[in-house]
């Protein structure tokens, strides 16, 4: 261990009870949102469909199949990448995914870093990985669906890894899908003592169905609301203009807000904004994010569903 | 600013790069149109009687206040929940809890246009088809309502707004229901003191249906012959109403059969009418039934079909409008192409009207419009029609659907050849969708009067396709000066190649000999057809016809009926989804064209129609061609059915 590390860790751990924060949780990248379009309305994905819901409800798998890539930048000092992809196995829908954080931690503020202090960064070189799989069904009329977990946090040379459980049910209620998940269950992760907890939450989310609004105009709306471990209620929603000139084209500009962490001044803009090309099949998304200071965050997607 | 601009240009030229480029063929209707030599009145203008109008119905539905607070005569409801079911339990569930009553109690809701007279009026029912069953349909019909009541008849737009939405298979149970409402109208027509006391003309009805409509009033002028349900014979029918005209308007097929066979439908007078541009029925589904339409009785029917360019599903009601699958069809039907609305609803007008007028009031007058639409050019709004029909009285020659001997005709001792034909094949004729069929033969026939070889100016004898008919036939026949010889045929975008020139059997090199080490050359390959200007022009023939003695006499075909090239239609708004989504661009429907055999004798007075042996199709107008040829025959037609100077 350098002895810059361990000044910087000296610090950290010193100034963790100073500064005001919620309790940490790791792996870090599972507090992020998982997809582009998920992050441009609210992070509200848990009754959402196509390959991103893996990360929010592995009940909803089976919905719609494809694959999405995205990549996310948050200032100049982290970035994120998430792959995720669902089809349909015989009567069971499958779906794998991976989410990866590359970035910098700044250990003023704790071993653990935050969503928030991304753009910032630090000087400890740190990763952050999840993979998933996940599995659903429908029975009567009910999707039900798990997914299980490997997760991998390392900061400076430190690293621990480990596994996590989430479980999911769907349904349409007269168009609506509601959905409810409870995710990251297991045991938390632990680096050179410092024990930090999964960020486990129970969600309940909704999606309307495709609301008409004009010959070529639609609207979709998400909501979501999610108790997380230590009790912080977040709330997030989202909606969604679609434009359709022709079938197959498709133009969705998108705006969404959501209860970040951070206090009465959080780091990062609670309010998203972003859109969508779809030619068919192909889809391209973009989110803006904006944060205190200079920096935002943009991500960028790419779904084939 | 720049930057945005050429962005959103960008986008704009991508997004217009996947849209279809708008195109309607050459319009020939200024020529084809140009003349009304129909002398009787327009048949799309009111008539005499003031318009009254009445609801009845259960007096109790949740949805529509006229059938609750309006209505002027009560009726029952029907049981109907052996004919008609909700797809899934929470479905129908769902639906009942919407409508307030279920398949176990349909309610009989008509809304009614009458004439204000003493009649008895002839009764005439309409019916909507599928559509969101929350957007009530029924009330689309009344410019219909007001027109044919203002000319002498009782329109009811019967509501079955509640076998609509999410259902399939239920077109038995929408015939049915008319048959339901008829029983209902026998009671008005019968209650002493009642508003139509007395009023009502049993013995003339006329059935009208839209999409799954225009099939339910196939089933049920077919249930109304039968003593049982064909399903389910526990169900007796006794219906047995005066039902003479059967009017279909863009209507589906095959929705219900009933014992698992097309719906048959015998002696009834039939209208179909089909848009080209039909974004839901897209088509001409109605041809199918067309074909099954049998003439048994001897009495005087008739059936016609009607294909109209730019015509599109929803504009015949007033409530459905341009976009055929819903409003937000607008992203994928391109609604460019259609003709305005009032101009579609302006042909139902003439047809229908006209239609009611022949069959129910005998008014022979609008005969022949149903046998060629140039008839009415003056009336009819400009776009290009096509007309197929045949009388009781047609006898067919050939109408292919009796063997697979392409030489032999349906009637005993036809025979048939052909001279210098290109493509002689008989098959079904194909619908423009990819599932169902016509379910009717016919022949194709295709030539290149072109012989092979350097000179492109040289042609050899037209080729020719003849039927021969004998003495038997003549006599059973009664042929004679009255007898018009009818058949159907639509040319089609094939073009063969040239023809090979005749062996000359006088050269030596042309004799092979046993032997012979010379190897034989490789004949050049056909040259590729390049569509030309010309093929945009009608296709050109001529009929001959020759009698027993000898006495040759050719008719060109342009004078009975333009023999137009296969319309390309494109309904669907990305490029190319159209030629994804259909088998071809173009929907094969054949005009008919009835020639006098006395029109033979006008152009040669030797000629005797009595001794007509041979009927030949000379392709002698246009170089190169195919045609489809179908039910080729002979009739003493009514000679209503003729302008004045054919009688």
């Amino acid at each position: 261990m350098s002895l810059r590390f361990r000044t910087f860790l000296a610090l950290g751990l010193v100034a963790r009870s100073a500064v005001a924060q919620d309790a940490p949780t790791v792996p870090l990248v599972l507090r992020l949102p998982g997809g582009t379009r998920a992050a441009g309305a609210g992070n509200a994905f848990t009754a959402g469909q196509g390959a991103e819901v893996i990360f929010y409800n592995p009940a909803q798998i089976g919905v719609l199949r494809g694959s999405t890539v995205s990549l996310a930048r948050f200032g100049s000092s982290a970035t994120l990448g998430t792959f995720s992809t669902v089809g349909l196995l015989g009567k069971v829908a499958i779906g794998a995914g991976i989410q990866y954080l590359d970035y910098s931690s700044p250990v003023l503020a704790g071993l653990y870093s935050r969503p928030g202090l991304l753009p910032v960064g630090g000087p400890l070189q740190a990763s952050s990985l999840a993979a998933t799989a996940a599995i659903s069904a429908r029975i009567k009329g009910l999707r039900i669906g798990v997914a299980g977990k490997y997760l991998q946090e390392f900061i400076g040379g430190l690293r621990d890894d480990g596994m996590a459980f989430d479980a999911g049910i769907a349904r349409e209620l007269r168009g609506t899908t509601v959905g409810l998940s409870v995710q990251n269950i297991g045991a938390g992760l632990d680096m050179l003592g410092n024990p930090a907890s999964l960020p486990a939450r129970v969600s309940l989310g909704v999606v309307s169905p495709q609301i008409f609004l004009g010959t070529y105009l639609d609207l979709v709306a998400m909501g979501s609301l999610a108790r997380e471990r230590d009790g912080r209620i977040a709330p997030g929603g989202g909606l969604e203009l679609l434009y359709q000139p022709v079938e197959g084209w498709t133009v969705i500009g998108r705006v969404g807000a959501r209860r970040v962490e951070g206090g009465s001044r959080p780091l990062e803009s609670p309010l998203t904004f972003g859109g969508s090309l779809g030619l068919d099949r192909v889809w391209l998304d973009y989110v803006f994010q904006p944060s205190r200071g200079s920096s935002a965050t943009h991500r960028i997607g790419i779904r084939i569903q | 600013m720049t930057r945005r601009l050429s962005r959103c240009l960008v986008f704009g030229l991508l997004t217009t790069a996947c849209v279809q480029p708008f195109r309607l063929a050459r319009d020939d209707s200024p020529t084809v149109l140009s003349h009304q030599t129909l002398t009787a009145s327009n048949p799309s203008e009111r008539g005499p009687y003031a318009v009254k109008t009445l609801y009845y119905g259960s007096g109790k539905d949740r949805r529509r206040r006229e059938f609750r607070d309006s209505v002027a005569l009560t009726t029952r409801s029907v049981d109907a929940s052996k004919l008609a079911s909700g797809p899934t339990p929470a479905l129908t569930k769902a639906r009942k809890q919407y409508w307030g009553f279920g398949f176990d109690s349909l309610p009989l809701n008509g809304r009614v246009w009458y004439p204000d007279g003493p009649g008895p009026f002839p009764l005439v029912l309409i019916v909507h088809g599928n559509h969101s069953m929350k957007k009530f349909s029924d009330p689309g019909y009344g410019y219909l309502g007001e027109l044919l009541a203002s000319r002498g008849y009782i329109l009811v737009s019967v509501d079955e707004n509640f076998l609509n939405g999410n259902i399939r298979g239920e077109n038995d149970a929408r015939g049915w229901m008319l048959l339901q409402h008829l029983r209902t109208w026998k009671q008005f027509n019968d209650s002493a003191g009642g508003p139509f006391h007395g009023r009502v003309d049993l013995n003339n009805i006329g059935i009208m249906g839209h999409s799954r409509g225009g099939e339910a009033v196939a089933v049920a002028a077919a249930f109304n012959t039968l003593s049982h349900y064909p399903d389910d014979a526990t169900i007796g029918f006794d219906f047995h109403y005066g039902i003479k005209a059967v009017v279909a308007i863009a209507p589906v097929d095959g929705q219900y059969s009933p014992a698992n066979r097309p719906t048959p439908l015998a002696n009834v007078n039939y209208l179909v009418i089909h848009g080209s541009h039909d974004g839901d029925v897209s088509t001409f589904m109605g041809l199918r039934q067309f074909a099954r339409i049998r003439f048994t009785d001897g009495k005087p029917w008739f059936k016609a079909a009607v294909w109209m360019y730019r015509a599109n599903h929803g504009q015949w009601n007033t409530t459905w409008g341009s976009t055929d699958a819903g409003p937000e069809s607008a992203r994928f039907l391109d609604l460019r192409g259609l003709i305005p609305a009032e101009a579609q609803r302006q042909m139902a007008r003439i047809y229908l009207s006209a239609f009611l007028d022949a069959t129910l009031k005998g008014h022979a007058e609008y005969l022949p419009l149903f046998r060629d639409h140039r008839v009415i050019g003056g009336w009819l709004p400009k776009t290009m029609y096509v007309t197929r029909f045949m009388e009781s009285g047609f006898h067919a020659l050939a109408s292919y659907d009796e063997d697979v001997d392409v030489a032999t005709g349906t009637a005993p001792g036809v025979r048939i050849a052909a001279e210098s034909l290109a493509t002689w094949r008989e098959g079904v004729l194909p619908l423009r969708s990819r599932l169902p069929d016509e379910g009717h033969y016919a022949v194709w026939l295709g030539w290149n009067n072109r012989i092979a070889g350097p000179d492109t100016m040289k042609t050899g004898k037209p080729a020719s396709y003849s039927m021969t008919i004998g003495d038997s036939i003549r006599t059973a026949w009664s042929v004679g000066s009255r007898t018009v010889l009818e058949f159907s045929l639509s040319p089609t975008s094939a073009t063969p190649g040239p023809r090979a020139a005749a062996k000359d059997t006088t050269r030596k090199d042309s004799i092979k000999t046993a032997g012979s080490k010379k190897p034989v050359p490789k004949p050049p390959p056909p040259p590729k057809h390049r569509p030309t200007a010309a093929d945009s022009l009608p296709i050109q023939l001529s009929i001959e016809a020759v009698d027993a003695g000898g006495t040759t006499v050719r008719l060109p075909i342009r004078d009975y009926g333009v023999t137009r090239r296969p319309l390309e239609v494109t309904v669907l708004k990305r490029k190319g989804e159209d030629k994804t989504a259909f088998s071809s661009l173009s929907e094969l429907v054949p005009q008919t064209y009835v020639i006098p055999l006395g029109d033979f004798t006008k152009a040669n007075a030797a000629f005797d129609p009595s001794r007509l042996a041979t009927i030949r199709w000379v392709f002698d107008g246009t170089r190169a061609g195919t045609v489809v040829l179908t039910d080729v025959g002979l009739s003493n037609i009514d000679p209503a059915f003729l302008m004045p100077e054919h009688r």
